[in-house]
Formats: C-alpha cells, structure tokens, sequence
C-alpha cells in the first residue's frame, strides 16, 4: 500500500478526535537550524466543509486494534477493513513535507493498538523522535496516550510533546464496561491520568492533558458527564475535556443504533465555559439537568440555572459583583468587566440603549437585571 | 484587494490583525531541493513584510520567496547566515522571478535536508477530504472563514468551496415580493393542509 492510500485510511480513522491546537506550546529554541514555531494565537490552515478547522495533520500510526469498542470502526469486533500502519520514517517525512509548504500548524498522533500499548508507543515515540531530532522539528506536537501504558512510555511522550490526550470514552465505569471489554476503566485509563499528573511534576507538555467523551452511546445521563469533568478538572488536572456526540459509524457494532443530537454535546461544552470561563461552581452546574439527569435541549444551560435561582434575580447593573453579572443570561465576560470597569469610575448606566453599547445581548439579559432599582420585565412573564 | 485594504484602514488594528493571520495561514509553498520555499501572494507590501518575517521565523534553514501576483513583485528573506540578500525585485512573471532565484540559491547554500518522502500535491487533498464528518456539515462556517482571494483557484479548499456556493441559492430583491413557486403548487398545498390531496396523488 502507498503512502497516499495510507494516508486516505489512517486519516480518515482520526476524524473523529477532537484536538484544538494551543498557544501554549513549548517556546522554540532559538536556534536558526532548527524549524518550527508554534504561532502564539493558532492558526487555522484550512476549513473542511463543515466548518472544522483543518491546523494539525491528524492521523494514526496504525488502524489494527485489539479492543473492542463498540463505537469504532477498528475494533475487532467492526466489519473487516484493511489494516495498514505508517513507517516511522514514511509519517515523519509525510509530516514535514506538509508542515513546510504550510498546509498545516502542527502533528496529532493517535493510533490503534496493535498488539500493546507499548508497542504501540514505541511506534509513535520512534516517528516523534525522527521528527525532533533528524528533522529539527520544535513547532506543536500532540500525542494520545494508549490506555494500559506504561510510566516509563508516558514519562518520554509527555516530555516530548506540547500536549498530550488520553480517551476517557465515558463519564463512569459502567458505561464504559458497557461499550468496552477488553480494557479496565479505573486500571487502563484513570491510572494512566495518574501517571500523567506525576509526569507533570518533572517535565510537562505545556499544552496539558486533555480527554474526550462520546456522549450517550450507552445511554449516559448529562449529569454523569457533568460529575466526570468536576472530578477531572479538580482531581486530575486536566486542561480540558472534550465531548464528541455519538454518531453511529458504518461497520462499527453500534451502526444501527441512533444517533445523539449534536445540540447535546454544545450544551455540555456550554457547562463547561460556565465553570472555566465564567466561574461558576460545579455545584451550581449540577443543579441544572432536570429529573431525568439530563440537560434540557430546549433551554440554554445558564438561562435553565438562572430560572431555577430566581432569588438571585433582578441584579442590580449598577451595585453588583462581577460575580453577580456573570450569572445574569446574556452578559459574558467582556461584557461584565466592562459594567464593574464603568462602576469604578464612577459611571451610571441609565438606560438600555447603553447595555446595549456595552455588548449586552438585551432581550436575554432584560428579565433578569435592574437599572437604577428598576426592573425592566418580570420573571414571571419571562416563563 | 483595494477595496479590502480601505476597510482594513477603516476598521483598524483588529482587522490588520486578522488580515495578516489570514495571509500567514492561507500561503501555501512550492518547495524546492535547494532549501527555497517559493508562494504566491496577492496583498500589499507591508502586509507581505510581515508575513516573511513570520515565516523566516517559522522555517530559518529555509529561503523564503513571496510573489506578489498583482505588481508581479518578488520578496526574498531568510535567517541564514550563508544567503544575506533580502531584496525586492520586479519581474515578468513567476518563472522568470524562480529562474532568476533559484541558482542563486543553489550556489550559497550547499547543505540540504532531505525529508525521504516524495512529495505529491494529492497528500493535502486526500487529507483534506478524510477529515469531513456529513452530519457535522456547517457549510456557513467554512463560508465565513475562507477566503476566496487567498485561495489558489485549482486548490481542494476553493473546489470544496465553490460546490457549497452552487448548493446555497443566491437570494435576490425579486424573492422577497414574487414567489418562486409556481401558485399551483401553492394550493395543493394548502389543499393538502386542509386534508386534500394534490391532484397527481393517486
Ligand atoms: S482502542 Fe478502541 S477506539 Fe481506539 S482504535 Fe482500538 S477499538 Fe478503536
């Protein structure tokens, strides 16, 4: 098999990893035989038709698995395709043609497991290096961590790497012995976190650690999902986790079951800017997924919590924490900073048309605020 | 491009900003043996100046030549230490500007990197095409984000982009005061609101 049709495989096999690259990538040598700068803001290098940013050349060293996850289509229990890997040195130079004709930013390496983990890592460190040290590469390089790696493996990866990533699949253990066997949740997976964080302490991918989660393709509640990222973020210092909606794959064992809207999976990722970018307290958050557990796909998650606490409502615009404002429907971060910016000198907002100037979305952000004592609608005609 | 230039100037630093970003991220490079990476470009001067300090940062064992193909002008800058021409030079056309550089090259840099994969143009493309999910298709986003006078007319990108234009319809004055479906139709259908069939339905 040639290189191209390698690639069209082993390519396609990754589409469905979520990776973003980031600024925060090693600072590069400043050496001028070497090549590679990671851009400070991340540039996209292209856009797929839909709508995904095309920065990192994103492929797998290998499609030939021995796990059986029911949602992939390498697992050994999907409909026979062909197996293929990448030489070492056929991806390393595949990758630098690429990077310097400025198709793309940087590497995502993931792979099936062939065999092991570690010789999987093996394969995927011996490319890494090639690329380091024959190709003088500094720029971005993310790799995925094999569930079931060992330290040692993990230890070089993270000290070669600007960000690593290892699949957690799903929020808890039974769903993930729902979906996959042949590997243990708490052993292969959130030790292997363990070993990450350990990493952390010497050398670390400045980039962090990330992990992804496929979203309800064993009937997980949202609220499971929302447990998972408080304990990953406080617990396992992860960077970020992402969620990917199920979506039945041709050939895999779930391809009959029914898809998840992908409205879900933005829902999730709103509940997670509240807590990152917001601030909010995970157990605000868990407040806001009805009885069944599930975030209501029919109500934004921060216009669902503020209708549930209508004792923190109507804020005063012009007395209020930034705090306070940051849970007000409508008003984000830049708009908040600049009410409390204009609290500071002394500035009153009086009407409407000035929230509005200052970046307000006002038909969200009405029923919930009042300007100089006064409120502008009520809750109750709001429900 | 003027036109373009005159909003950037209007809107300021931010769209300065961005315009540069779009020009380091949409250039694509022709490589050749003799460490030159050659790409066209269609903007103005300052803007192309920054971008070759961008790149020479990017890629210092390398030459890098940018060819604006609006005033056919040819830029050439590198970080090393064995070619110090950094000039500006008008030309014909590309050819003749790659002809003029390319010996020049090959005689001040005599050590090469060889990256042991031959390189085809359908690597991109094939890649390009790999990575499309069909029901994450957000065809307004990649819309929003190309850019059409950044892109070289016989790439994947402007191909994929120009199949999603033929799919949206270009909505005209007319369409807000004529409909566009034939008024037959239209009552079927609201016959069929009301619990009629259309005539052809059997
Ligand atoms: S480990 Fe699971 S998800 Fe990864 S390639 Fe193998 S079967 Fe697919």
């Amino acid at each position: 098999m040639n290189t191209l049709q390698k690639l069209e495989l082993l390519g396609g096999g990754t589409k469905w990893d979520i990776c973003t690259p980031t600024s925060k990538a090693h600072a590069p040598k400043n050496n001028d035989s070497r090549i590679g700068a990671p851009y400070s803001a991340g540039v996209c290098r292209s856009f797929t038709p839909d709508g995904r940013c095309v920065s990192l050349l994103k492929v797998l060293n290998t499609n030939a698995c021995i796990h059986d996850c029911k949602y992939c289509m390498h697992s050994t229990n999907s409909k026979p395709q062909t197996k293929t890997q990448f030489e070492p040195k056929e991806l390393a130079g595949l990758f630098m043609q690429l990077y310097t004709r400025n198709y793309i930013e940087g590497l995502f390496l993931s792979s099936a497991v062939m065999g092991n983990a570690d010789c999987a890592q093996e394969k995927m460190l011996e490319t890494i290096n090639i690329i380091r040290n024959q190709f003088h590469y500094d720029g971005y390089i993310h790799l995925k961590i094999m569930p079931g790696s060992n330290m040692n493996h993990i230890k070089q990866l993270v000290e070669i790497s600007d960000r690593v990533s290892i699949n957690l699949e799903s929020p808890t253990k039974n769903s993930f012995s729902e979906l996959i066997s042949t590997k243990e949740y708490k052993i292969d997976i959130l030790r292997r976190l363990r070993y990450i964080q350990h990493a952390k302490q010497k050398q670390f991918a400045p980039g962090g650690v990330t992990t992804q989660m496929v979203v309800g393709a064993a009937g997980e509640t949202d609220l499971e999902y929302i447990n998972r990222m408080e304990k990953l973020y406080d617990d396992y210092g992860v960077y970020r986790a992402y969620f990917s909606a199920f979506d039945p794959i041709k050939g895999s064992p779930l391809d009959q079951q029914k898809g998840i809207p992908l409205r879900r999976e933005n829902f999730l990722y709103r509940t997670d800017w509240l807590v990152r970018f917001y601030g909010f307290e995970f157990s605000e958050i868990k407040k806001i997924p009805g009885e069944n557990e599930n975030l209501s796909l029919s109500i934004d998650p921060k216009l669902a919590l503020a209708l549930k606490t209508p004792n923190r409502f109507p804020v005063d615009i012009n007395h209020s924490t930034e705090e306070e404002l940051l849970h007000v429907p409508g008003i984000g971060p830049i708009s908040a900073k600049r009410i409390i910016q204009k609290q500071y000198n002394n500035q009153k907002i009086k009407n409407e048309k000035e929230l509005k100037k200052i970046g307000i979305r006002l038909k969200q952000a009405l029923p919930f605020i009042a300007i100089n004592g006064f409120s502008q609608s009520r809750l109750e005609a709001f429900s | 491009m003027r036109n373009r230039l005159r909003t950037i100037e209007r809107k300021g630093d931010s769209s300065l900003f961005f315009a540069s970003h779009q020009l380091k991220a949409f250039t694509r490079f022709e490589s050749f043996p003799e460490m030159l990476l050659f790409g066209k470009i269609a903007s103005h001067a300052s803007f192309i100046m920054n971008a070759l300090n961008f790149f020479c940062y990017r890629f210092p064992p390398f030459v890098i030549a940018l060819y604006n193909t609006p005033n056919n002008r040819l830029f050439v800058q590198s970080k090393r230490k064995d070619f110090c021409y950094r000039t500006i030079k008008d030309f014909d056309s590309s050819e003749k500007a790659l002809e003029w550089l390319r010996p020049l090259v090959q005689k001040s840099i005599k050590k090469r990197l060889h990256f042991g994969v031959d390189w085809k143009p359908e690597y991109f493309e094939r890649f390009f095409e790999t990575q499309f999910i069909e029901n994450r298709k957000n065809l307004r986003l990649q819309k929003k984000l190309m850019f059409t006078n950044l892109l070289d007319k016989d790439s994947v990108e402007f191909k994929s982009l120009k199949k999603f234009s033929r799919t949206l319809s270009n909505t005209q004055l007319g369409d807000f005061f004529f409909s566009k479906t034939p008024v037959h139709t239209q009552q079927q259908a609201i016959q069929t609101k009301k619990g009629f069939l259309p005539k052809n339905a059997e």
